[in-house]
């Protein structure tokens, strides 16, 4: 079993972003957001405390571990290319718009990421 | 749309046409954006325009959606030319980027003064006019770089703007004057400012040689100091030389900070990436460095930063953010130097632990407060699930390094080791990967040498280090000879991958150990509620989740059994629609025998044995055009459209390919799948869809009922949570703790036991699986092999 499909990883990753109605401060994602409903948190976690493989999780359920996993990836990414120029999420969040974005566009130029990859779907 | 973006497109549109200025569309823009009402001057809109663009600088076609965000009259900015977005005639989106031409000036601006002062820099040891300097040769190079002489006789080297660009010479001109704090050796230099045009002179160093291998440990000495100054070429082309006392001196400094050799640009980034990229492409200059050397070096150096951040700052630099930080870099590379050494000497640092007393103490009220107080996030959520990279759980790693929990682990031998094994309960594997730019063989070092401890960012049982206990349903065997068969050691497997490091550890036989489920149950008696209240909602979302349940079965039975009924009565076969294509698309149709002829499966074999039997599968038939003919008519039941396929054309024409290099296929089986696809499976596939059409209402029907019932589940679990929650989670760091392990998150349980003192928790069956999992608090408890 690889390590990036057992629930333990990839549901760790997302569940800190399934409930969120804005699930980044510094990327700026479309989609369908919360991934899941308020009523739902509680069997989600339960799901993922007590499942060991993503395929085992519910149709729903993994598809939300998928989406939130993605967006945990890419946040940590963006976070690390930030880091990488010693810029923490607080200060990149009181730099101006415009700064923003450049930053923004320059993480997706040099990880190579398109930017469709931020509609999350 | 409103009248106010009307008047600004008919004034792009004037712009377009060259009747208006691009100064006053962007004033007209400006407007716009201060009376709008439907204008958010917000990141997403500037994620648009920097989207936009970037496309239109590489080309890339413009996504129409995002172009119809940016407005016209935008600006922005790239490589210190100024872009506008205005009508453009023919543009697929009516706007496009071009060229600013107004009168606005962008980047940094020369002050017209400074560009007429001729002498600021000079001292007297260089000529006061360049005017009265004399070429004597062109020294050659990118840079045009020549050999001048003064009045007196003196030689200089003089590089000029013109031959690349004044801010070049400048850089070049800095670095040297880095390079001299940095206690290298330069020529000595001067920068002139000749008409806005920047000039630097460097003394002319006769009787120079260039360097050869003997010279190369003296190179090297500079090694820290190169790769801060990010000057990449250093040690090539000449740029070094011999003086005759034999001293080395860096005369060619052009490729370093943010500029290359040959004049352009390069980034000079916050990272001293240039370490060890310099040390790959110079192994026989730093070969004789050994990682004390580099550590050496980078001593000196650091020693020597508050007198570069003081000249930076002095001399109004605008580089001081990106020094600061390549300082700060080199602290880490330090830090990995070191680490790599001490493993590297097998020699493990003592550790500084504190007293049990300290330890184990119980927080004080105050300690706790500063502690929620101190920790980034506008909330208890954030609070605490914030991670970053150095420590991972933040208020975690707080509270575990106040207590001590953060200090290294006990290294010991394999010896020791599996005495350690003997003597304790627990002995524990933990996988480690490859990621994060660092290989897995880094991450093990990371636990056991580096005083700094990360305690992860994942951790669905509890914030906190995990490892596999060696207490597996199926095997537990924990021998020398045997430990690998264990449950507990696979299960790390799994997490290390293939190319991953396996941790091999035990926990301190004295540590304080505690259950993830009887710490949830502990916190979650924190805070009384209204049980027969909670008790009743409870039943009440119980049903609606049964109730919710029950409808969703009912839209999958409508569609699936609509969609199944379809399929059955049209004679779907679901092998042929899979198999036809596998065998089609697997079969290698370019094969030739050992003579040379094709060699693909004959008519017999393949067409009449397997396509024939594809075809009627799905209700279709087979009839010869005429008897001996050897072509066959297939017809499908939905569809009036038959197929036909000859032997003839099968054995001679029927293998093609699109170009010599790419696979071949059979021309008349790639025809017969587009058929089949179409005229049966496509047939079906409308069909169904139309069917479920019609009982679109009842679909409908459900799918509202479901959304109302999981509307009001929200509704109920909000009711349920207002009965158990917490007067203010925010408040304090246990009312917060609380929250989170209510709404079902155990992540909080792990700094809920470190408040706790406890040294490490357990997850009975973690996940489901056959073994528990450690999560381990208290670096200092674990035992690991070396």
């Amino acid at each position: 079993m690889e390590r990036e499909r057992l629930v333990s990883v990839v549901g760790g990753r997302a569940v800190k972003y399934v409930g969120l109605k804005k699930p980044s401060q510094i990327i700026p994602f479309k989609g369908n957001f919360p991934l899941l409903e308020p009523y739902q948190i509680a069997l989600y976690n339960e799901a993922i405390q007590n499942t060991e493989k993503l395929e085992d999780l519910s149709d729903e359920f993994q598809k939300a571990t998928e989406k939130g996993n993605r967006i945990a990836l890419l946040e940590e990414g963006f976070q690390r290319y930030l880091e990488s120029y010693n810029i923490s999420v607080d200060a990149f969040m009181k730099m101006k718009n415009t700064d923003k974005s450049d930053k923004l566009m320059n993480w997706l130029n040099h990880d190579c990421i398109d930017f469709s990859q931020l509609t999350i779907k | 749309m409103e009248e106010i973006k009307k008047a600004l497109d008919r004034i792009a549109e004037g712009n377009a046409l060259g009747e208006v200025s691009d100064d006053l569309l962007i004033k007209a823009c400006d407007a716009y954006k201060i009376k709008s009402e439907n204008f958010d001057d917000s990141y997403d809109y500037h994620v648009c325009v920097a989207k936009s663009l970037y496309d239109h600088l590489h080309g890339i076609e413009l996504d129409e959606e995002i172009c119809k965000a940016v407005v016209p009259g935008q600006t922005k900015v790239v490589d210190g030319v100024m872009y506008i977005y205005t009508a453009t005639p023919g543009a697929k989106t009516k706007y496009d980027w071009r060229v600013f031409k107004g009168k606005i000036k962008v980047g940094k601006q020369v002050d017209d003064s400074k560009v007429d002062s001729k002498q600021k820099y000079i001292n007297e040891l260089f000529p006061s006019d360049l005017s009265s300097l004399k070429v004597i040769k062109t020294l050659g190079g990118s840079t045009g770089a020549q050999l001048v002489e003064d009045a007196k006789g003196n030689q200089y080297v003089m590089k000029k703007g013109t031959n690349t660009s004044s801010d070049h010479v400048r850089t070049e001109y800095l670095t040297n004057q880095l390079y001299d704090l940095l206690g290298l050796r330069v020529p000595d230099f001067e920068l002139y400012e000749d008409n806005g045009e920047a000039v630097m002179l460097s003394k002319y160093i006769p009787m120079t040689k260039v360097p050869s291998a003997n010279n190369y440990d003296d190179m090297a000495k500079g090694f820290v100091v190169d790769a801060l100054l990010a000057n990449w070429d250093v040690y090539q082309n000449d740029n070094c030389l011999v003086d005759s006392a034999g001293r080395i001196v860096r005369v060619d400094n052009g490729g370093a900070l943010n500029y290359r050799a040959q004049g352009s640009k390069k980034t000079f980034g916050d990272k001293v990436d240039d370490f060890l990229s310099m040390q790959k492409y110079n192994p026989s200059v730093v070969a004789n460095l050994s990682t004390q050397d580099y550590i050496n070096q980078i001593d000196d150096v650091l020693n020597k930063q508050g007198d570069v951040m003081g000249f930076l700052v002095a001399s109004n630099i605008d580089m001081i953010k990106v020094f600061d930080n390549r300082f700060k870099d080199l602290r880490r590379i330090k830090n990995d130097l070191e680490a790599k050494l001490a493993k590297k000497n097998k020699k493990v640092l003592p550790r500084n632990l504190k007293s049990d007393a300290d330890m184990y103490r119980e927080l004080s009220e105050d300690e706790l407060d500063a502690i929620w107080k101190g920790q980034s996030g506008s909330d208890y959520w954030r609070k605490l699930n914030a991670t970053n990279y150095t420590v991972g759980w933040e208020l975690l790693s707080t509270i575990c390094a106040e207590r001590g929990f953060t200090a290294r682990p006990n290294v010991v031998d394999e010896a020791e080791y599996w005495n350690a094994v003997k003597q304790s309960k627990y002995q524990m594997f933990r996988g480690l990967s490859d990621g994060g730019g660092h290989n897995a063989e880094y991450y093990a070092d990371d636990f056991k040498y580096n005083d700094n401890c990360f305690y992860g960012t994942i951790g669905i049982h509890g914030s906190g280090i995990y490892a596999h206990v060696n207490d597996g349903d199926h095997d537990k065997s924990n021998t020398q000879t045997t430990y690998k068969k264990s449950d507990a050691y696979n299960a790390a497997r799994s997490y290390a991958g293939r190319s991953g490091d396996i941790l091999e550890c035990v926990l301190d036989p004295s540590s304080k150990v505690a259950l993830v489920p009887d710490l949830k149950k502990e916190i979650l008696s924190l805070v009384t509620f209204d049980k027969a209240a909670v008790d009743a909602k409870q039943i009440e979302i119980d049903a609606l989740n049964n109730q919710l349940k029950q409808q969703q079965d009912d839209l999958n039975n409508i569609t699936d059994k609509t969609e199944k009924e379809i399929k059955t009565n049209m004679h779907w076969d679901e092998d042929t629609l899979v198999m036809s294509q596998l065998e089609i698309d697997n079969t290698d149709w370019g094969r030739l025998n050992d003579d040379g002829d094709p060699d693909y499966p004959s008519f017999e074999d393949f067409v009449e044995k397997k396509v024939f039997d594809w075809v009627k599968k799905n209700g279709g038939t087979v009839t010869e055009k005429g008897k001996g003919t050897d072509v066959y008519v297939f017809t499908l039941p939905n569809s009036k459209e038959k197929f036909m396929l000859s032997r003839y054309q099968w054995e001679n024409n029927a293998i093609k390919r699109k170009n010599a290099f790419s696979n071949a296929y059979n021309y008349p089986l790639k025809r017969f799948q587009d058929w089949m696809m179409k005229e049966h499976y496509g047939v079906i596939n409308k069909k169904i869809s139309k069917e479920l059409e019609n009982i679109g209402d009842k679909v409908t029907n459900l799918q509202s009922d479901i959304k109302v019932t999981k509307s009001e589940l929200n509704v109920k679990t909000s009711e349920m949570a207002d009965l158990k929650k917490t007067k203010d989670p925010n408040g304090d760091i246990i009312s917060g703790i609380y929250e989170l392990v209510r709404i079902g998150s155990k992540e909080a349980i792990g700094t809920y036991a470190a408040l706790k003192g406890y040294d490490a928790i357990i997850e009975p069956h973690g996940n489901g699986g056959p073994n528990s999992f450690m999560i381990i608090l208290n670096r200092s408890k674990v035992i690991v092999k070396k």
